[in-house]
């Protein structure tokens, strides 16, 4: 009499034993310390203190992210006034300068490795009016919110906007957190970008979930609003989880940010690097706007206004 | 035009001299009638000789004497006949298979062979398909001529071909001359091609005959099965995740045959549980998941290709030939969440090629055959994602979400070829074909189906749509060759080949030559050399390394020109007699206008080495490729990697491929192959830097502390290890009165190497994301198959 083995039984285990057993290895790979590159970063935006950070580059395996270069010198001009560097914590270099709208800033570093330049201006910050909240489904529990406000764009000027939407959390259940947005979703991006009514709507979709998070980002140009006053409007989708305990609260943030171009193409860059992190792609080059060093030195300023969705009805 | 043909047809005839008569007809197989590809007339008292085309018929005209014919093929016992030639003839030969082959049977001329003018061609039976050791028992075409010089596979398992480091969309695939846009099952392990339905493959690697274009870097010309045409035969196979089966036989003796081969996969049998037993093994489910009841997912494939032949007389026939292929993976997963609502999420995929031809060609004079076909082929990739909320205490309103994304391509070809021999100097092959393309790069459906809670107004349905809209293009093309015997040493095989498509607004005409030759220095040695230029006017937009459904062919636009490749390549051959056939051939090829996302140029060189053994117990070859293989995208607005040449993906140095087969009895075969090639090249950033901030105090940006940028510091910058494996196998074969039956075990990957199929970083086991260790992930360990077929 001839034996059956069930699948289950025999051949499975066996199957799954001889593809699992050796999928993955170790390839051990060693730091090459003469590989290291120098990094500046500056995003001033108004009615900040001006600094940038200002390192080495680290390998990818060493947990520290700070790796201080000696020796260097840094200047700021601002509209043609030099200042130096009156302070430094962890790589963080400080300025006795008060960004403000409509700079005109510079960057000047000089190490034993070579000199890095850099420079930039400040956008003015986006004029928002007519602002109001509404819930779009009162009495239902996962439904959202209307926010409309009226986008002032300044003539004669390009425009590089981001609008971004946070949320910050706070309840039993999670921790007290809140997201600001420093990419943009280029396929959503589009959405915008080829909008031809002034009248510029978002959906739903405009809240994307990731990584357990949720949050939004948008970007567009002023071309096809150039000088004339915009209605926005959003719809924000209600996060209310109604397995927290309570006491809990949601405030929501609506964002608008006028980007410099090296400030938009870091954005882009930097989106594209992190999207393109999957098994099968290859990660691409953040892109730097200085001279001598990776990074980006480029301005930005935002006007913003926040609800509380429990206030509203 | 007309005054070129007329000439054309003026000229030939001047060529051929006066008392000669011809010898035409076709050469069969004696057993079961399939015509035979390749096999060689030769009158031994003159030298001079012909060669059977794709459909077995063979012209060759020769002085008015007594001829002496030896007809022989490799495989078959040659036959040699003696007549009196005073006026034309028809001579229909029949071989017989020969039970052992030895020296003897090898002297036919065969594309890449030392007395052929064509070379960087070459040709693959399906015994020797058979009998390499494969993988989960599905003897693979693809795979097997991956063991050729100048053929490498993308990535572990793959059966994209990557042919003198070209890319995977710039082959052209050919099913009995129809173009099959997608080759791959599964992600890319396994071929369209089902090895039953197969009669004959013959793959160029450059110099490229006249009668082929379209694509820069490979042409993989495949014929089906015709059919016995004197009885039903048949086999049916079982292999470790597929079954398959083959029957073919006569309709009308002699006269109407078919050949039908279907293949199935049942690998969910296996995956299913797989897939369930990870979904089970899940965290911990989402807060708002109380329960997730239900799967159903699952995946296969299956081939059939059909062929039925007509003979309606010995000048004449007709072949209708079809192809369907799929591939689709769907699943389907309920949840019921804290609220009582009853969703299903659902996705499927499915892909595949369609192909269908009408072929009929005549024998209009002895040394004018003429053949006219239609043919039409697609290629589909659909993918569908759904969300079905059910109605609940919470919600009595069901609502249903879906998207639809399509994308495709089909063509349809009007083609005529003639095949003309006005002495046996010339064979001269030249036509005419049009082709109808619709492209369809990307069409976006999706729906809502939904009561609006929120208007209070009723159901809302809604249908979006985001459509590249259908994109035809016509592509026109003729073209001329010749093989030219100048003198018994030296022959040339020159041609044209002139193309002109039209997309949109945009047109764009191509004459590309096509010259090879090969000078006789003795009776096995030989020296050859060849140019040819090729245009591609579609693209295989693509953002992986692995073949993906959702991979776009796309036409050439007003600002996408079409890609352009020129290859130089010149060889040695010799034939070591009763021992082996060797060659070495190198090469140099210039691409332009390359697609990755950029427009580029493409580098390439290098030199193969071919030692082979076609018949006694011990055959196999052995076959290494030193080359290399670089991008360089520096125009402006098309840069990349800083506008520095950076290596291909696929650029490897060494690319070693043994294969050796042993008949230890006639009931028992082995084989084994060894394979070594350096590592791919791969972009690894192994220097990071913090993503800039505006807020100084903002350690962690609200991104998690320590996010960072890498800094790529030159594409493909780094080489993963190398690659090498050992597979063996075993034929065991037994024969019984009615049938026979072939038992086939194979190992793959015999000592377990773990080669890469991808590196990532590591981030497993750490707090903050940081990276660990850079990881190797390797698909396929130590693999034993078996398979049974049974031949009746």
């Amino acid at each position: 009499m001839r034996h059956k083995f069930p699948i289950s039984n025999f051949q499975f285990p066996v199957l799954l034993l001889l593809f699992f057993a050796s999928c993955e290895k170790v390839i051990p790979i060693d730091d090459d310390p003469s590989a290291a590159k120098l990094v500046l970063n500056g995003l001033p935006v108004p009615d900040s203190r001006a600094f940038v950070y200002f390192a080495h580059t680290g390998f990818f395996l060493d947990p520290s992210t700070d790796h201080p270069v000696a020796g260097a010198s840094l200047t700021l001009t601002a509209n043609g006034i030099p200042y130096t560097s009156d302070s430094v914590s962890r790589c963080r270099y400080f300025f006795p300068y008060t960004v403000a709208e409509g700079d005109t800033l510079g960057i000047h570093v000089s190490t034993p490795q070579g000199d890095i330049y850099g420079q930039t201006y400040v956008p003015y910050r986006p004029r928002l009016t007519d602002i109001a909240v509404a819930n779009r489904a009162p009495g239902t529990a996962l439904r959202y919110y209307r926010a409309l406000f009226t986008l002032h764009d300044l003539p004669d000027y390009r425009e590089y906007y981001n609008l971004t939407v946070s949320v910050r959390d706070s309840g039993l259940r999670r921790n007290d957190w809140q997201r600001t947005i420093d990419t943009i979703d280029t396929v959503r991006t589009t959405y915008f970008l080829l909008a031809e009514n002034p009248e510029i709507t978002g959906s739903n979709s405009l809240v994307i979930p990731m990584m357990g998070y949720l949050y939004t980002r948008n970007l567009f140009l002023d071309s096809a609003i150039n000088g004339q006053p915009c209605r926005i409007a959003l719809d924000i989708l209600n996060i209310v989880d109604t397995n927290e305990i309570p006491p809990f609260k949601h405030e929501y943030t609506v964002t608008l940010q006028s980007l410099t171009p090296a400030r938009l193409r870091y954005l882009i860059d930097v989106s594209r690097q992190t999207s393109s992190g999957n098994f099968f792609t290859e990660q691409s080059q953040v892109r730097s706007n200085l001279d001598g060093a990776l990074g980006v030195f480029a301005g930005a300023a935002s006007s913003s206004f926040s609800f509380n969705p429990d206030t509203l009805r | 035009m007309k005054r070129f043909i007329a000439i054309l047809f003026c000229m030939f005839p001047l060529l051929v001299a006066a008392q000669n008569y011809t010898i035409s007809g076709t050469i069969t197989d004696a057993s079961n009638g399939e015509t035979l590809i390749g096999a060689t007339v030769v009158d031994t008292r003159s030298g001079k000789g012909a060669v059977t085309n794709l459909y077995g018929r063979y012209s060759l005209t020769l002085r008015s004497d007594s001829v002496s014919l030896k007809v022989s093929f490799v495989g078959y016992e040659p036959q040699t006949f003696r007549l009196k030639l005073n006026r034309n003839r028809n001579l229909h030969i029949k071989l017989k298979p020969s039970v052992m082959l030895d020296e003897v049977t090898i002297t036919a001329e065969r594309a890449g062979d030392t007395r052929s003018a064509q070379m960087s061609a070459t040709e693959m039976t399906m015994e020797k398909i058979k009998s390499v050791p494969v993988m989960f028992g599905e003897a693979d075409l693809i795979k097997a001529l991956q063991l050729m010089p100048g053929v490498q596979s993308g990535s572990e398992g793959n059966s994209g071909m990557h042919v003198r480091g070209g890319g995977p969309d710039e082959n052209l695939f050919l099913l009995d001359g129809v173009p099959l846009y997608n080759v791959s099952h599964m992600g890319g392990f396994f071929s369209a091609f089902n090895t039953d339905a197969i009669k004959n493959v013959t793959l160029y690697k450059g110099s490229f005959p006249a009668r082929f274009g379209g694509r820069l870097s490979a042409v993989l010309d495949v014929t089906q099965n015709n059919g016995n045409d004197r009885e039903l035969h048949g086999n049916l196979s079982v292999g470790l995740i597929s079954a398959k089966f083959n029957l073919e036989g006569p309709i009308v003796k002699e006269k109407t045959t078919f050949s039908i081969s279907a293949r199935r996969t049942y690998a969910e049998l296996l995956l299913i549980p797989v897939i369930m037993r990870f979904m089970d093994a899940d965290e911990e489910p989402a807060p708002d998941v109380v329960s997730r009841a239900k799967y159903d997912a699952g995946y296969w494939f299956y081939d059939l290709n059909a062929k039925i032949t007509h003979k309606f007389n010995d000048h004449s026939r007709l072949y209708l030939s079809f192809y369907s292929g799929d591939d689709k993976l769907h699943g389907k997963v309920n949840t019921v969440t804290s609220l009582g609502e009853d969703m299903y999420l659902g996705f499927s995929t499915q892909w595949g090629n369609l192909v269908s031809s009408l072929r009929w060609n005549y024998a209009l004079t002895p040394r004018l055959f003429f053949n006219l076909s239609a043919s039409y082929t697609q290629y589909h990739n659909d993918i569908l994602g759904s969300v079905e909320k059910l109605a609940s205490p919470s919600d009595p309103h069901p609502s249903t979400v879906s998207g639809d994304y399509k994308s495709g391509i089909k063509e349809g070809t009007l083609r005529a070829d003639f095949d003309f021999t006005p002495n046996p100097d010339h064979d001269v092959k030249f036509g005419a074909y049009f082709t109808r393309h619709w492209f369809s790069p990307e069409v976006v459906e999706g729906s809502i189906d939904y009561f609006d809670s929120i208007q209070m107004e009723g159901a809302l349905r809604m249908d979006t749509s985001r459509n590249a809209g259908v994109i035809p293009a016509n592509d026109i093309v003729a073209f001329i060759e010749d093989d030219w015997s100048i003198t018994e040493a030296v022959k040339l095989n020159a041609g044209l080949h002139l193309s002109a498509f039209k997309v949109q607004n945009s047109f764009y005409p191509s004459l590309q030559p096509r010259i090879s030759g090969r000078v006789m220095l003795s009776p096995d040695l030989s020296v050859k050399a060849g140019y040819a230029m090729m245009t591609q006017y579609v693209h295989l937009l693509s953002t992986t390394s692995v073949t993906l459904p959702t991979d776009l062919w796309v036409p050439v636009t007003d600002r996408v020109k079409p890609m352009t490749s020129h290859q130089v390549a010149a060889g040695v051959f010799y034939t070591l007699s009763g021992i082996a056939d060797l060659s070495v051939e190198a090469y140099y090829k210039h691409m332009n206008n390359i697609i990755e996302y950029r427009d580029g140029a493409t580098f390439l060189y290098g030199i193969e080495f071919l030692a082979q053994r076609d018949f006694g117990d011990l055959s196999g070859w052995v076959g290494y490729t030193w080359s290399r293989t670089t991008h360089l995208f520096d125009r402006p607005g098309q840069v990349i990697n800083g506008g520095r040449e950076f290596p291909a993906k696929y650029d490897r140095r060494h690319d070693l491929s043994i294969v050796l087969s042993y008949k230890i009895s006639p009931t028992i075969d082995v084989s084994a192959t060894w394979v070594y090639s350096t590592g791919n090249a791969a972009s690894l950033a192994t220097r990071t830097y913090p993503v800039a901030q505006e807020d100084p105090d903002d350690y962690d940006n609200g991104l998690g502390y320590g996010r960072t940028i890498s800094d790529v510091e030159g594409r493909n910058n780094y080489r993963m290890p190398d690659y090498h494996r050992l597979d063996l196998g075993a034929n065991f074969h037994r024969q019984w009165k009615r049938c026979r039956r072939t038992i086939d075990v194979s190992i793959y990957n015999v000592y377990n190497r773990q080669n890469p199929y991808m590196l990532y970083r590591s981030t497993r086991d750490t707090y903050r994301n940081y990276p660990t260790a850079l990881v190797q992930l390797s698909l396929f360990p130590i693999l034993p198959s078996a398979g049974y077929t049974l031949y009746f």
